[in-house]
Formats: structure tokens, sequence, C-alpha cells
């Protein structure tokens, strides 16, 4: 595969961040964000499929490679949160996220090989699971800034083009809760299909895998909080959604940890 | 078909909320049944065209004629006859010819000419007045074309601009804010508190929003019970507040009572226990809500003054675009005369395309003998020669003999530019 294809997605999400930030500065742009986010999209699962063409094999071979399919899926949700809040204003961070992931994923191309462990059917779902859960983890804390940006707004009587392109508040809290909630549950999946497969390979546990377990616990643990305190009345919506965009931290911690474990 | 079309100009008669009262344009209305009675007279009248466009903001007559002065003055005099307006009428409208009425009918169509700049509800009005044209027999490819072109324009103005964004009435600017809020409206539960003119208005705005949950409260309970006959609701005694609140996702407040009658303690109480928002609007006068409240988590206070600052905000904002929906507009007329200046070439082209082919006719005639006793390819080849060496002698016999006489006559440039431009050489479109 050349090696100009890696950087496609990449520049194509930085082109969807500028069309998407022109768009807030003038909403009528609408023609030019139309194509832009889905065409990003297009070329990134094609790459992803052209990288695993070439290899022989699923295209996540390396942590970046894991971090590229997360930041597709989370383009992915981008996509069809736009489509079910009618809104393109969060449209700029979102792809602004997508273009520093598939950077960072490009700028690290490794063609590594697939050892014997990793070509199980366990090890692949693992993964899946596991990057499509932290693109729409990743997604839910986007959507928790937009509703804690659009209240701010809101009480501060701001009503300006912005806050009118915005989605609604109980939208914005829906998507939210939806795919952090979805996000929770593949990751859990994922990190008990990790640990089966290192029972099944019999592999060892080392202090960097060990580093990595205790990220992947820590992320669990605060988002499925999220659920509990919404089961909760007294944390009202702000509280919940603070927690949802502070664990993009805790997900950063743990995507920068994983890429150091293999 | 095209050879029968004449040249044929546009034409507006009309009034509107610049140049009327409403009690005038009421007067003029054409409603479809006198609207397709007034287009058969004038096209009795020698107009070709014609389509009535009939609003609460301003009645008009397009037409298409060879003469739009004509039809102007046939358009006056049906009008009058039709409708019998007042004595002064005519000192009311507005007569516009040729390109300015093309012109004024764009502007009409994208809604830029509109009592409320931007607004939605038009360019279906011109598709209406269109299509019932059309489909009396009263618009033909003029008026078709004319009316497409206005209405492609008015959908670009609309997609390319935020002309017809953002509320431009209070009440439309309430029920946005809840929208923004609360999320879609038909899920929302809306109590009102009042029972007067504003409640009333307020419910009504809900109503046409969506809304479907609806509370009612008021000191008098029989008060309250008039507002179901807008739509159907609960009814609650102002007491039972303190529940309300609780309930309720947006609240509308306008009772007229002197003090406060939701405090912040309300407004705390109401948001213990919930994660939905609270939208609470006030538009009594005395307010009706502490303003302490809008510092409760969750609660959203809004008064008269917020939801015109909205108003103020978008109005200038469609002022601004005001100017973009003008650039869209001059291009796509642009567009339209090139259409127009296009057709006076019609007639020209078609008498040239008869002549061609009557002359391509005779030769056929001519060499069909020939055709019929030729014996073998290579007489059938020579047959096929000499006739197309003859057609193309005769097609270019009359260009050839005009062009070296207007050079002749010191034109060369000019002919020649003009032969370039029918025949450019080849590898040339």
């Amino acid at each position: 595969m050349s090696e100009l294809w890696r950087w496609v997605p990449p520049l194509l999400y930085g082109l969807a961040v500028v069309m998407y930030g022109k768009r807030l500065r003038a909403p009528h742009a609408r023609e030019a964000v139309l194509w832009v986010g889905p065409l990003a999209v297009g070329a990134h699962l094609v790459q992803l499929a052209l990288l695993s063409l070439s290899r022989g094999r699923l295209p996540f071979g390396t942590m970046w490679e894991a971090l590229s399919l997360s930041t597709l899926v989370l383009s992915g949700a981008y996509l069809l949160v736009e489509r079910m809040a009618r809104s393109t204003a969060l449209g700029a961070p979102f792809f602004l996220l997508a273009a520093l992931g598939s950077s960072l994923a490009a700028g690290n191309d490794q063609p590594a090989r697939w050892p014997v462990l990793l070509q199980s059917t366990l090890f692949a779902v693992h993964v899946a699971l596991g990057v499509v859960g932290i693109g729409l983890l990743a997604a839910s804390g986007l959507l928790a800034a937009g509703w804690l940006l659009l209240y701010q707004l809101l009480r501060g009587r701001r009503f300006g083009e912005f806050t009118r392109t915005m989605p609604d508040l109980a939208t914005l809290d829906r998507l939210f809760f939806a795919l952090s909630s979805m996000g929770t549950a593949l990751l859990a999946c994922a990190a008990a299909l990790g640990l089966v497969w290192m029972h099944v390979f019999h592999l060892p546990v080392t202090p960097l895998v060990a580093w990595k377990m205790a990220t992947v616990l820590f992320v669990l643990v605060w988002y499925a909080s999220i659920p509990l305190l919404r089961q909760r009345r007294t944390w009202s919506s702000g509280w919940i959604a603070w927690v949802g965009f502070l664990g993009l931290v805790p997900l950063v911690l743990m995507i920068w940890t994983g890429t150091r474990a293999v | 078909m095209p050879s029968e079309r004449p040249r044929l100009h546009a034409g507006v008669v009309g009034i509107s909320w610049r140049t009327a009262p409403s009690e005038l344009r009421d007067e003029c209305l054409l409603p479809p049944e006198r609207a397709d009675a007034l287009l058969s007279a004038l096209r009795a009248r020698g107009v070709r065209e014609g389509a009535v466009l009939s609003t609460c903001n301003r009645v008009e007559i397009w037409t298409a004629s060879e003469s739009p002065e004509s039809a102007a003055e046939a358009c006056l005099e049906e009008w009058t006859e039709a409708c019998h307006p007042r004595a002064g009428w005519i000192d009311k409208l507005y007569i516009h010819h040729h390109d300015a009425a093309v012109e004024h009918i764009f502007r009409v169509a994208a809604s830029v000419d509109s009592l409320v700049m931007g607004e939605a509800q038009i360019p279906g009005q011109v598709r209406l007045a269109w299509e019932s044209a059309r489909a009396h027999g009263h618009a033909g490819f003029f008026l078709t074309r004319l009316s497409q072109a206005a209405l492609g324009a008015s959908k670009k103005v609309r997609s390319g601009t935020r002309l017809g964004q953002g509320a431009l009435s209070v009440s439309s600017a309430a029920v946005d804010l809840a929208r923004k809020i609360a999320g879609e409206l038909s899920k929302v539960s809306v109590a009102i508190l009042g029972a007067g003119e504003m409640a009333e208005h307020a419910l009504t705005g809900f109503v046409h929003a969506g809304a479907k949950k609806f509370v009612y409260a008021n000191r008098t309970v029989a008060n309250a019970r008039r507002l179901q006959a807008i739509c159907p609701g609960r009814v609650e005694d102002l007491s039972a507040l303190e529940t309300i609140l609780a309930e309720a996702d947006v609240v509308v407040s306008a009772t007229g009572a002197p003090g406060f009658v939701v405090s912040a303690d309300m407004a705390r109480s109401a948001m213990r226990g919930r994660r939905r928002p609270l939208f609470l609007l006030d538009i009594a006068a005395p307010r009706d809500v502490d303003p302490e409240a809008s510092k409760v988590p969750g609660v959203f206070l809004y008064g008269i003054d917020d939801l015109e600052q909205v108003v103020d905000k978008n109005r200038l904002q469609r002022g601004e675009e005001a100017h973009l929906a003008e650039s869209i507009l001059a291009e796509e007329l642009e567009k339209f005369r090139a259409w127009w200046r296009s057709l006076s070439v019609v007639p020209v082209l078609t008498e040239m395309r008869d002549r061609v082919h009557a002359v391509a006719h005779a030769e056929v005639e001519r060499f069909l003998p020939r055709v019929l006793h030729a014996q073998g390819n290579v007489q059938m080849r020579e047959v096929l020669d000499d006739f197309a060496q003859a057609l193309s002698n005769k097609f270019l016999h009359g260009p050839t003999a005009g062009a070296r006489k207007a050079a002749a006559e010191g034109r060369e440039a000019e002919v020649a530019a003009v032969l370039h431009e029918l025949f450019p050489p080849e590898g040339r479109p």
C-alpha cells in the first residue's frame, strides 16, 4: 500500500475541521460540510481496508492501528449524531480529535508481524470491541462537553448564532448517555475477553500490562459511574456531564498506556 | 412549439404591504375562482399568459405579453371590474415592466420583499399561484420558466443564507428557547400559569409548535378551564404549584399577581430529585418569578426582555443576510436574462431552418431519379457525392454572397468575427 495513503484520512479530517469551523462562522456554507465528513470517513474506511488487504490481517496489528480504527468509530459516531441531532455545530471538535488520532496512527505506522497468539479469534474480537468502545466513549465525552457549553451559553443569555445551531440540551444529554453506555458495555466486554485471551495463551502479567489493565479498569469504573449517578437523582445533569467530559482524561491515559504496551 | 413563440415581456401589477393598508389589500384580494375569471378575461384581451399571487400581504397579477404596457392597462380594468375596490386604490398600485418585473418576481419568491423578511410561506404561495395558472391554461412557457427560475433562486437564497432563520416574534422566540432547553416539544410537559390574554397567546404558540401535554393553573380554576378550549389539558389550582413545577419541563407564567408566584425556594424544591432542566418563562407584569430562581442549577429563567433580545438579534442578522440574498438573486436573474435574450433569435433560427429544409427537400427531389437509376456502388457513390456537393453549395451560397457583400462594404472584421462565432475553426468548440 502506498505510504501516502496513510495520510489521506488525517488530511481529510483536517479539511473537515476547517469546513465545519467555517460553517460555525458562516452557517450558510451548508453544502461544503455535506460531503466532507462522509468523504473523510469513507476514505478512512478504504485506507484501513487496503491496509488489511496488503498485510493480510485485521487492521489492528499494532496499538496505533487500533487507535486509527477507534478514530474511525468516533467519526462514524459523529455522522450519526449529526443526523440525529440535525446540527453540524459539533463537527469541528469531533473531526479535530479524529485528525489528531489518525495523524498519530499514520506517523507511527509499523508493518508489524502478526504473532500466532494474536491470530486467535478471541483476540480479534477483544480488540474490535475495545476500539469501538473507545471510539464511542470519546464521542460521548465530546457530547458532554457540548452539553456543558450550551448550558453555560443559555444560562448566560447568549443567544447568538452558535447557540442556535447547537443541538438542544435534551438531545445532547440523550446521545451522550446512549454513547457512553454503549461504549462502557463494549469496553467491559473487550476487557473480559482480553483476560480470557491472556488466560488461554498463558500470558504473564508484566508491569506494563498490569499498568494497562489498571487504566482500563479505571476508565470502566469512571464511565460505569455515569448510569449509576443518573439513577441517583441527587446528581444534576450538569455534574454528570462533567463526569462524562472529564472521562476523556482517563480515556486518553488508557490509550497512551495502550500504545506503549505492545 | 418554439416557432410559435412570440417575443414576450414580463409585467407585474400589484398591491402590497409596502403600498397599502390591510383593509385596502383585503378589498383587492383575488381568490382562486375570481383569479381564474380575471385571467381568462385578460387572455381574451390579448395577454398571452397570466398568474395571480394573492396573499394577505400582497396581491399581484403577473403577465407575459408582447406589450406589457397594454397588459397593465388591461389588468387595471379587469381588476377593478372584479373587486370594485375603494376610490383611489390605483394610486397604491405598483406596476413593473420587462426586466423590473422579472426582478420583482424573483425578489417576491425569495421572500426578500416580504413583511417578515425570509418568511417560509411565500415560495409555497408562488408555486401555488403558478400551478393554479398552469392548471387552468393561463401560464405557458414564459411564466413557467419565470416561476421555476424564481423558485429556484428562492431555494438557493434559503439554503445559502440565514434569511429564514431565527424567530421574529416574542412567542416564537419563546418556543425556540423552550425547544433548545427541553427538546422536542411534543414530548414535554408545559404548564401555563394564569388564564389571561398573555397566557392564551403563549399557549397558542406552544400548541402550534407541537406541544401536546398541558397543565393549566390559575387562582380561579374556572378561568383556567377556558384554556382547555384551545388545547385539552389538566386544570389545577395555583395552590398545587409545587407539584406542577416538579412535573413540568416548561412553565409559562402570566398571572398578573402583585407579588412573586414562583419563589426561588419553589424552584429549588422542583429541581430536587430531577435531572431534567426547568424552563421558566415569566411574561407577567409585574414579574411572577423571583429572579433568584435563575441561580438554581438546572433552572433557565427568562423574561420578555430576554425574548426581545433574541428577536432583535435575529432581525439584525436577517438584515445582514439580505445583502447575501441580493447577490444570489443577481446571479440567478442574470441566468434568466440570458435565457430570455436567447429567445430573440428563435424566430430567425426558425426561418433559417425552414429554408434549409426546403432546399434539402428540393435537392432530394432533383437527385431522386439519378439515385433510382444508379447501378452498382460506384455509380451510387458518384450520385451521393454530387448530391452532397450540390446541397452544401446551396446552403452556403447565401452566407458566402452575404459575407462578400458585407466585406466589400467595409465590414470585413465584423463579418469575419460572426463567421468564426458561427463556424468555429476545427478543434474549437
